[in-house]
């Protein structure tokens, strides 16, 4: 395979003929070689055929790396930036089929997840809660974070649901949730620095 | 306020419970007021991999990406991929 530059690729690719077939060859090599050896570390693809797995990805990869030559930088080498494409590609897929199956509300439900946020905690705080860091703790999450922001946490972080697939399901996407998450994060931050409590001091006394 | 509060076993509580929130508590612990969310750290993701592969310190000229990588579970599992998917083919 010859060692091509950014410029070279994006010549190749670009221009109708023959020469842009033997970049497209070449780069599909590239990718799958990369994918199926990737996907061999991706628990979840236990006992796949992971050539045949990449080959399908890749095809959908070539596509959306052709339709967005326009948009590569340059900041990085081409080959970088198309496997960062077949990956993105790959993992959007496994995910999906993945938790096709799991609804948010029976995830958050079943997994215990929402017992971390909600339940006892409600109503005026009891002499136990005073004395509880765990009780405490559920206690300021639910005054400072909001139901979405709750449910988004409850799924990613006890659930194990990935972001991109919680988004899916609030009807949102996965920057935006990303976000949502984020202020809420900052929320119970700030809570805690208010409250005098340090993190670390949390961390140390639960062992 | 930290000493009037303990952590005091409940029947009912589980290990699973507290693990959760010890990982909840380190999350907020890191969280930083400006953050980079998915679509930016994915922008500047196939940079920050060649830097790591030329042998640099990528979280010294893109800082937020990596505390991006540290608190986005998604955007490290695709990152981890890239890399495997780069030393196999790089070289």
């Amino acid at each position: 395979m010859e060692k091509r530059s950014n410029h070279e690729w994006l010549n190749a690719l670009k221009s109708p003929g023959p020469e842009r077939e033997r970049a497209l060859a070449e780069l599909r090599t590239l990718l799958v070689r990369g994918l199926s050896y990737a996907l061999r570390g991706w628990r979840r693809t236990a006992g796949r055929d992971f050539e045949a797995l990449a080959e399908d990805f890749c095809q959908e990869a070539l596509l959306r790396i052709l339709d967005n030559l326009d948009s590569f930088e340059g900041r990085s080498r081409f080959t970088t930036w198309a496997h960062k494409i077949a990956v993105r590609v790959a993992l959007t897929e496994l995910r999906r089929k993945r938790w096709q199956d799991v609804s948010l509300d029976k995830l958050v439900a079943e997994d215990g997840a929402e017992s971390m946020m909600s339940s006892d905690e409600a109503g005026p705080e009891t002499e136990a809660e005073r004395t509880d860091l765990l009780a405490w703790m559920k206690r300021i999450m639910m005054e400072e974070l909001t139901e979405k922001q709750r449910r988004a946490i409850a799924a990613i972080a006890f659930g194990g649901m990935p972001l991109e697939e919680v988004a899916r399901r609030m009807d949102t996407n996965r920057n935006a949730l990303y976000k949502v998450i984020h202020d809420g994060r900052v929320r119970l931050k700030r809570r805690l620095a208010r409250e005098g409590m340090n993190p670390q001091d949390i961390l140390e006394s639960m062992g | 306020m930290l000493f009037k509060l303990m952590f005091s076993p409940r029947a009912r509580r589980t290990a699973k419970e507290v693990a959760r929130l010890k990982g909840m508590i380190h999350m907020v612990d890191a969280t930083a007021d400006i953050e980079i969310a998915c679509e930016e750290a994915y922008r500047l993701l196939d940079e920050y991999a060649d830097m790591l592969l030329r042998g640099e310190d990528p979280g010294v000229l893109l800082p937020r990406v990596k505390h991006h990588l540290e608190m986005c579970m998604d955007c490290r599992e695709e990152f981890e991929m890239l890399l495997s998917a780069l030393r196999a083919t790089t070289g």
